[in-house]
């Protein structure tokens, strides 16, 4: 299945690209997804322990089942305001 | 704008924030109190010297934090209008990056909520910011500065 990554701030940066289309086998997590992006990227390996998930633009679990189309994000320590 | 109409408003985008519309999105004829907060750009942080400030932000999601934030607070202290507004792109020192009003019937439920609003923001909307000075460009991840590379934000 496709899915939709969605890379931020200093993610972004370490990844090189702010979004991506990855194909996952279907039993796919945002765990997973993040694998994908650090086979292509190693750089992004070591930024995991700071990064959140968000689903569908919803702070999600690492280890929750991905659907067909869903966006996947991974947000950086937030710095608004 | 229609006058008086109070609720919800949030916003992000590239244009120069004006507090004047943003307070009068909140007025309201229950209201005797309207607090604004404006967040502006600092020259210097963490014993650097910035010379700007680049915001990026998962607008979508933002947008819907924002709106939850704004909810919450409307609910906590029964607010007649909340309006926050969050600038994005480059800013300049004195520039303001973000604007909110509340309003509510009495004073002490403005205050409370306006330092709820930001707090909150600060703590789960993803919105980024990336500092650039003397020293060189970072990113500002809590209370960290990691050096950035010198491509522009997406």
């Amino acid at each position: 299945m496709q899915v939709k990554v969605c890379l931020f701030a200093r993610a972004r940066e370490a990844y090189g690209h702010a979004e991506e289309m990855i194909d996952l086998p279907t039993e796919g997590t945002p765990a997973k997804c993040f694998d994908v992006l650090v086979a292509r990227s190693p750089a992004l390996a070591k930024l995991r322990p700071s990064l959140l998930v968000a689903v569908n633009e919803k702070y999600a679990g690492w280890d929750g089942d991905l659907r067909e189309g869903d966006e996947v994000a991974f947000i950086p320590p937030v710095s608004g305001g | 704008m229609s006058a008086l109409c109070g609720g919800i408003h949030v916003a992000v985008g590239a244009e120069v924030l004006d507090m004047a519309a943003i307070s009068a999105r909140v007025a309201h004829p229950a209201a005797g109190a309207l607090a604004t907060f404006v967040g502006t750009v600092r020259d210097h942080h963490a014993g650097k010297q910035v010379s700007y400030l680049e915001y990026e932000a998962y607008g979508a999601m933002a947008i819907r934090m924002l709106r939850k934030i704004a909810e919450e607070a409307t609910l906590k202290w029964d607010l007649s209008g909340v309006a926050i507004e969050h600038r994005v792109g480059r800013l300049e020192i004195g520039e303001a990056s973000v604007g909110i009003a509340v309003a509510s019937a009495h004073r002490r439920e403005s205050f409370a909520a306006l330092r709820f609003v930001i707090d909150e923001l600060k703590e789960r909307v993803p919105i980024w910011k990336r500092e650039t000075g003397v020293d060189g460009t970072f990113w500002i991840e809590g209370p960290k500065l990691i050096e950035a590379a010198t491509d522009e934000p997406g």
